[in-house]
């Protein structure tokens, strides 16, 4: 039994966070970072996301026109930057207000 | 590093063409930059290598989180009505290319029996696979064209007034009546391709059962136009079958298809060269002529021809008729 409430809870763990990958990648973005080194920032930071999960999820932002990319070399090596568009901009804006108002109301409900 | 590159190559050919070469390059950054984190300064190892492959995980659903179009042929939307449809086609195809086989076996036995049942076998798969072909295709463009229209209804605000009646007995289109729809013009598509040679008056000049054929040799070169005739009538019935009930667009979509039909009929058997010349002079030949006819065979032949021509635009007309008739009814 206790596996199996184990089991649950980290699939709802992982669907909360999932929802909140979007809003943890344009958090970090007002200035150009590549791929990995945003994995890396957000892992200190407690946010776990993999690699294979977060490059896509950059491309897609970026079709969606919330990101604008460019290719630069840096240590030699060319690597992909991601950076804030003016439209993600505000959408981050919006996002974070509605965060912020979601944390308060369910905080309110579960006390 | 040939296990990179194996790697990212398991990842693109999953991907579309477009998007290879530029996804190939981010990963090969991603992984150079997952290796120097790791190795730190030191020049990294195969064990390196595959542990950073192997916390990139399995390529397939790596690949399957960078693709985000559909990758289906025919979605859900249609699938139900594309096997009912293909079955169908299939299965008359194939017992309708046996059956018109067999009856050519019998009038004109082939020299090796043998020869000949594995002709008619070639013939039967060949027929069922070009069936399953053109009902797979009209399906995928049906489920292309449509999507379209699917992403616009997702996009506006839809109301309570939208809710479809609840459609009563008789706006209903029966299953059953498309089916033999399908089934009638897969009839009609393995008579006309396989079997117009023995389409005629037949008679016996004791040698055995003779055929005069109506139809001209010539006739295999509208073969294609038959096989487009087939494909709208198909198109048709699917439409009737999709839409399961009687409404305004279906009417005027059976009278396009229709349309097209008949022009295309028109095309077809208007054209002298698809009939017979000699029909009526063969007929004479073979003694079938009773010798005190007083009116020309030749005019009583044409006038059937015609005949055949107005019964055609009959059935058209009466189809598209009804089903524009029933369409404004019941869509009030």
């Amino acid at each position: 039994m206790m596996a199996e409430i184990e089991e649950i809870v980290n699939g709802l763990i992982l669907e909360l966070r999932r929802g909140t990958l979007i809003l943890s990648v344009l958090s970090r973005l007002d200035q150009p970072k590549y791929g990995y080194s945003l994995v890396q920032e957000l892992s200190e930071k407690g946010i776990e996301i993999d690699a294979g999960t977060l490059y896509p999820l950059l491309r897609r932002l970026e079709k969606q026109g919330l990101l604008e990319s460019s290719w630069e070399l840096a240590d030699s090596r060319p690597r992909r930057y991601y950076f804030l568009s003016e439209t993600g901009r505000q959408v981050y804006d919006r996002l974070r207000e509605e965060w912020r108002k979601l944390v308060f109301s369910i905080e309110n409900l579960m006390n | 590093m040939e296990l990179i590159d194996r790697y990212i190559y398991a990842v693109t050919k999953r991907l579309p063409l477009k998007q290879r070469e530029d996804i190939e390059k981010e990963l090969r950054s991603l992984i150079d930059d997952m290796l120097a984190s790791r190795c730190a300064g030191r020049e990294p190892l195969k064990e390196d290598v595959i542990a950073v492959l192997n916390e990139l995980g399995d390529p397939a659903i790596l690949a399957a989180k960078y693709r985000d179009d559909k990758c289906y042929l025919i979605g859900p939307e249609y699938f139900y009505t594309y096997l009912t449809v293909m079955k169908t086609v299939v299965i008359t195809l194939a017992a309708g290319t046996a059956i018109g086989h067999a009856i050519g076996i019998a009038l004109e036995p082939p020299e090796h029996v043998f020869a000949g049942i594995v002709e008619l076998i070639a013939a039967v798969v060949s027929g069922a696979f070009q069936g399953f072909a053109w009902v797979t295709i009209a399906f995928a463009v049906m489920e292309r064209v449509n999507n379209k229209d699917i992403q616009n209804v997702a996009k506006r605000k839809w109301s309570v007034s939208e809710l479809p009646k609840i459609p009563k007995k008789e706006e209903l289109i029966k299953p059953s009546d498309p089916i033999t729809g399908i089934v009638f013009s897969v009839v009609f598509l393995v008579v006309f391709c396989l079997a117009y040679r023995y389409i005629g008056a037949y008679f016996s000049d004791g040698g055995g059962i003779k055929v005069i054929p109506v139809f001209s040799e010539q006739f295999q070169n509208f073969i294609p136009l038959i096989i487009a005739l087939f494909c709208f009538s198909v198109l048709k019935e699917s439409l009737k079958l999709i839409a399961g009930r009687w409404t305004i667009n279906l009417g005027i979509a059976v009278t396009a298809i229709n349309i097209v039909l008949f022009v295309i009929s028109i095309a077809v058997f208007t054209n002298p060269n698809v009939w017979n010349g000699n029909f009526v002079s063969e007929l004479d030949a073979a003694g079938m002529v009773p010798a005190d006819l007083d009116i020309s065979l030749d005019t009583v032949f044409a006038g059937l021809r015609k005949g055949f021509v107005a019964l055609l635009a009959f059935t058209y007309g009466i189809d598209a008729i009804f089903a524009l008739v029933k369409g404004v009814k019941y869509s009030k």
